[in-house]
């Protein structure tokens, strides 16, 4: 291996009076390096790694009115034991539960799940239905600027970020209190495990009826988006059997999984409908 | 590069590569073969060491972010009071066979010693801090036996494993 | 024997990380080694080429060309150290590289390209048993016993299905690693191995005709389930090799990745069974087609293909059988021995034909496998009687009581029948009766002939020396017992010798579940000898009295040191042309229940409890008797539910832990294990095998509870999420 160029800079405006110096190299942003450090020897020779782990800018947990804003160097761990995201985000806690170990989590940050843009990524279902929208810090200009996920990803593992920008802000409204919230993963086993297909929704339901609702599936799309038709489906019904069966019908068409080592399309788009009908079973029952 | 950090109680400083793995500064630069390699990736938790008082995977750690760091491995817990009681704990129960996962589970049951602190906790909340490390020989049920065994006892872990 | 449970000896240096596995040795001047292999599943080798613009005077490369006796010696020698004109899998060793690091061997491996012609590939069994390869099977079995024509020809019922099991991954924790240490004309080879004896063997053959020696020393092994048993030969080669042309100590350390893809697995199975069944459900004929995947060469195919066909029949009295056993090439990674031995297929497709006997007939599977039991006189398809030693009653009777079978058998009917579609859980419960026979199949031991020999010091230690290694089930501390106990020494006068080919004698392999059975008997007549010795046979004496015999002894000699080599009792003979016979000098037995749940939302497969009962003959160390069997139950459940290797046109695609699974401690159901002790007259103080059996008869269980669950006989494993929602929902959602 070469010897690898590292910078580590410890404000933002250090990052941006250095890149010109980089700019014309492919640039990796390197957080807590758990994916990173595994097949290290593979990541191209003449790569620039700039680490986050002095800029203090970009690490905290705050709430701001009626947002949280997470700081992306912020570790699994750290969200997890925090009592507003406890308090406010539950959602977020329930997917951070269920990914790698203590060990991963006390090194693997928020801002590192997002910037690999897995369509596998436990925190980003999550983060799509509670609306979150990312900062994004230019190097070249030292401008940021707000987009939605929705505008971040353009395909399995990419986004639409220029080389060497970075994720600076998680900005997450804070779901009203009523809202019914589901998150469940299913993977190869119970612990340690990466997703077949996952689900999260939010609903706002009065009395049977579902007067508005959010979803996002994991890991059987190029990248995860909004269930936007069968939410619509979905909208101003009051569930049976029928609407159920209906709505994963739709669901069906709105998913794209593939087959891979860890499952097959054809199960994949099973189990997300089951998903499906197992969410809307458990927000329905939560409220009776 | 040359880090300064802080391994096992000592002062060391050493050269590496940026992307150095903590794990192969352990065990080839300083000699601390305690800690082992089951798998590279960060699923098995045989090279489990302390850093800054966390739990952490050691062949995930690159060395560039080792500056000033505190690091306890298993071949710097020897001498406390407490590895006495927890050796005998995993002697007893029979909890350990071919040995190579051992150290790792070592240092996971000083995590959960410590965040237990003194209450006896549900074996869910034991088995989620071991998620992170495999045992292939011995079904984990001994090693479960040994550390309920240690949450019964009075154990202080020394205050310079707390933040 | 007093005691019944001794810590193990090497517990406290494993906890305290100063035990030193292979990778911890400090040597200078190390070389490391890596491995150039084919990316092609069956081809011709055109032409290697080496980049000219790659400084290669830091590497050292090794081509078959240089090798004279090319070939591992294991059973057919047909297996190259490095492939010369042609591979016939992918991942097949075509160069070594040697150089001061691992970095430098990653970039020159980059700098070498290899041109190929392919050649047709046969990468599974189903498409190499529409080849030439189906009519040269690497072994052939044929087991026969009554007139099973006439038995169909009769039968109430005819039941057949086909029976499929996977690749399984041992996943020692520690991945392989050997190192060769030059010595003038001696190579030290010292590694992570199970057998140093055939490491031996193999590199006496390699270096036939030269004046290179080797010796070889099993370094502390951590866990190695079979998986180094035979592959360590070729590793050992490799660096052997590596470590005479360059003079230097060479490594050959495998990183997880290479580990999983290249080395040897469990042999896949396809098993085609058929009963004849009379309306009470008695099984009046079974015919049994096995088939195992053996990948490229032969390794052990032939004694895991042997052992399959001798379980095959469970336990079960079956007054007519024709079983039919090949082990077929294909071009993938040669398979090969791994803990249970082809026991765990064909037992597997056993019980599972039976689950169908049952939901054929419905009749509840417990019914039908009492029915069918074996009972103390009874003869087994080979002719072999069962007449001592047979503690499968007290099993089936422990467990059944211990997990309240039969009353849960009914609660969960109900519950599925009423609760499941609400709560979206159907639960299951079920059985499995496992044998496994004990020791070396047929005259194997008589052949191996296992010497162990003991010394006694002046000062009243003894040192035992066997080639049976510690790799994790506990051999040396048993060995202590065993002749503490004989001897009435204190553990810290036994000394185990290092296990060093030139300092220990051959008493064989440490597989087939042998070692304390067989080894174990040798040393405690060896004990017998020393008391004989030292005049304390037969009388009570004490640690004082044995000190001061001692003493006496070397005023007028010079060396206590005593020796056996093992017999088979003479009754016990096999005819490997008709497989008659005693197919094992013993069998250990056990009955396992499992509960599972299964969630019908992700179609995934929980074992909730698991009960055990093993008969074991004597427990030499209970509290290592127990964990032996619970790591062989959950090494089981991981077969039955979770490990999985995909291969892709002979590819393996699994790259890691990140991809094949194993049960995590959140994986794992309540244990519940009981020993129960039915002696063998011919183990020490009536021990038998135990190391292998438990993870035979789990699969099974969790397969039966699975069919319970669902109403239909599972018919593969591993029962992964999609095989399960194949099963339920009636369309295919598998690979």
């Amino acid at each position: 291996m070469n010897k690898k160029k590292i910078f580590s800079p410890k404000t933002l405006t250090e990052y941006h009076e250095l890149y010109s110096k980089i700019e014309n190299s492919k640039i990796i942003i390197f957080a807590g390096g758990t994916d990173l450090m595994v097949g290290k020897e593979e990541l191209p020779e003449d790569a620039v790694f700039v680490s986050l782990s002095e800029l203090e800018e970009l690490k905290g947990i705050e709430k701001k009115g009626d947002t949280i804003i997470i700081g992306p160097s912020s570790t699994l761990n750290e969200i997890l034991h925090s009592p507003v995201i406890q308090e406010e985000l539950l959602i977020l806690i329930q997917a951070i539960r269920t990914m790698a170990s203590e060990q991963v989590r006390n090194r693997a940050t928020i801002g590192g799940n997002i910037g690999n843009a897995s369509p596998a990524g436990d925190t980003i279902t999550p983060l799509v239905v509670l609306g979150a929208s990312l900062t994004i810090f230019s190097p070249r200009t030292a401008t940021e600027r707000n987009i939605s996920f929705s505008e971040y990803f353009c395909g399995p593992c990419a986004n639409t970020l220029d080389n060497g920008e970075l994720i600076t802000k998680i900005i997450i409204p804070i779901p009203l209190k009523k809202m019914k919230c589901y998150f469940r993963k299913v993977g190869q086993r119970n612990a340690m495990t990466i997703t077949k297909a996952s689900l999260s929704c939010f609903a706002e339901i009065d009395n049977d009826e579902i007067l508005d609702i959010r979803l996002a599936a994991g890991s059987v799309s190029p990248t995860v988006r909004r269930l936007i038709k069968t939410e619509e489906f979905l909208k101003h019904k009051t569930i049976s059997e029928r609407t159920v069966e209906e709505a994963k019908r739709i669901l069906e068409k709105e998913i794209s999984p593939i087959t891979d080592i860890r499952s097959t399309k054809a199960f994949r788009e099973l189990l997300t409908k089951n998903l499906l009908g197992d969410c809307l079973r458990s927000i329905l029952l939560y409220e009776q | 590069m040359n880090i300064k950090c802080n391994i096992n109680g000592k002062s060391v400083s050493f050269e590496a590569e940026p992307l150095d793995r903590l794990l192969d500064i352990l065990r080839d630069t300083l000699g601390l073969t305690g800690t082992k390699e089951g798998c590279g990736e960060g699923e098995c938790g045989a090279c489990t060491v302390f850093m800054n008082n966390k739990l952490v995977n050691s062949c995930l750690v690159p060395a560039m972010h080792l500056q000033d760091a505190d690091i306890v491995t298993i071949d710097g817990l020897r001498d406390f009071d407490f590895f006495t009681s927890i050796t005998q704990s995993y002697e007893e129960n029979g909890a350990v066979q071919c040995g190579f996962c051992t150290p790792g589970f070592i240092m996971s049951t000083i995590e959960l010693l410590r965040k237990s602190n003194g209450k006896v906790l549900t074996d869910d909340e034991v088995k989620s801090v071991f998620a992170g490390n495999i045992c292939r020989c011995t079904g984990y049920d001994k090693i479960i036996k040994a550390v309920r065994q240690l949450l019964h006892t009075n154990i202080e872990i020394p205050k310079r494993f707390y933040e | 024997m007093k005691k019944n449970t001794e810590i193990r000896i090497d517990a406290a240096s494993k906890i305290a990380g100063i035990e030193k596995y292979t990778r911890d040795l400090h040597i200078d001047n190390l070389l490391y080694a890596a491995t150039v292999r084919s990316d092609r599943a069956h081809a011709r080798i055109l032409s290697v080429a080496f980049d000219d613009d790659f400084d290669w005077s830091r590497i050292t490369v090794l081509s078959a060309k240089d090798i004279k006796n090319n070939f591992v010696a294991i059973i057919k020698n047909d297996m190259p150290y490095l492939a010369k004109n042609e591979v016939n899998y992918y991942g097949e060793p075509i160069l070594l590289l040697a150089a001061e690091n691992d970095k430098i061997l990653h970039k020159a491996k980059k700098h070498i390209t290899i041109n190929y012609d392919d050649l047709q590939a046969f990468c599974t069994l189903n498409k190499a048993m529409q080849s030439s390869y189906a009519n040269e099977p690497f072994e052939e079995i044929i087991l026969k016993n009554g007139d099973v024509k006439k038995a169909f020809i009769k039968a109430d019922h005819i039941i057949e299905d086909t029976f499929e099991t996977g690749f399984q991954e041992h996943v020692y924790l520690e991945p392989q690693v050997v190192v060769a240490i030059p010595d003038g004309k001696t190579i030290h080879i010292k590694g992570s191995m199970q057998c140093p004896y055939y490491v031996q063997n193999a590199m006496n053959e390699l270096f036939m005709g030269s004046e290179t020696r080797v010796d070889v020393t099993q370094i502390m092994t951590g866990g190695a389930f079979g998986g180094k048993e035979d592959f360590p030969s070729l590793i050992c080669g490799h660096v052997a090799l590596l470590a005479e042309k360059t003079g230097q100590p060479v490594i050959m350390s495998y990183n997880r990745e290479e580990d999983i893809r290249y080395t040897t697995k469990r042999h896949p199975s396809k098993i085609n069974a058929k009963a004849a069944v009379s309306k009470e459900g008695n099984i009046q004929a079974v015919d049994m087609n096995i088939l195992l995947d053996s990948g490229a060469y032969t390794t052990l195919s032939p004694v895991v293909l042997a052992r399959a066909v001798l379980t095959s029949f469970g336990c079960y009295k079956l007054p007519n059988v024709y079983i039919h056993g090949k082990a077929i090439k294909t071009n993938i990674p040669p398979c090969g021995a791994f803990r249970g031995f082809g026991g765990p297929q064909s037992l597997f497709a056993m019980e599972m034909l039976v689950e169908k006997i049952s939901q054929t007939l419905n009749m509840p599977v417990w019914e039908i496998k009492k029915a069918n039991l074996l009972s103390l006189g009874d003869k087994l398809p080979t002719g072999q009687p069962i007449d001592y030693s047979y503690g499968l009653p007290q099993c089936i009777e422990k467990v059944l009581k211990s997990s309240e079978y039969e009353k849960k058998y009914n609660e969960f009917k109900k519950y599925n029948e009423k609760e499941a579609k609400r709560s979206g859980i159907l639960k299951g419960i079920g059985i499995s009766l496992a044998p496994h026979g004990c020791g070396f199949t047929g005259v194997g031991e008589n052949r191996i002939k296992a010497i162990a020999t003991m010394e006694v010091l002046p000062n009243g230690q003894v040192v035992i020396k066997t080639a049976n290694t510690e790799m994790g089930q506990g051999v040396d501390t048993a060995y202590k017992i065993i002749v503490s106990e004989a001897l009435h020494l204190p553990f810290n006068d036994i000394i185990i010798e290092e296990k060093n080919t030139s300092k220990v004698p051959n008493s064989g392999p440490t597989v087939a579940s042998r070692s304390t059975m067989i080894v174990g008997k040798l040393l405690f007549d060896n004990c017998e000898q020393i008391l004989s010795a030292l005049s304390l046979n037969n009388i009570e004496f004490s640690l004082q009295d044995f000190k001061e015999a001692t003493k006496k002894y070397f005023n007028d000699h010079k060396t206590l040191s005593v020796q056996k080599e093992y017999e088979h009792p003479n009754f016990i003979t096999f005819d490997e042309d008709t497989y008659k016979g005693y197919g094992y000098p013993v069998y250990a037995w056990s009955a396992n229940v499992a509960e599972v749940e299964i969630d019908l939302t992700s179609y995934q497969v929980s074992v909730k409890q698991f009960y055990s009962a093993h008969d074991v003959g004597r427990a030499i160390n209970r509290q290592q008797s127990e964990g032996q069997i619970q790591g062989g139950i959950i090494q089981g459940i991981g077969y039955a539910i979770y490990e999985d290797i995909h291969l892709e046109n002979g590819q393996v695609l699994n790259r890691g832990f990140r991809d094949y699974i194993i049960p995590t401690i959140e994986d794992v159901p309540e244990l519940h294990v009981e020993i129960v002790e039915d002696a063998y007259f011919n183990g020490p103080f009536g021990a038998k095998a135990l190391g292998e059996l438990p993870l035979v008869g789990a699969a099974p269980a969790v397969a039966s509870a699975v069919s319970f669950a669902i109403g239909k006989t599972a018919t593969k494993i591993p029962m992964t999420p999609e095989v399960i929602a194949s099963m339920i929902e009636k369309k295919n959602y598998e690979y």
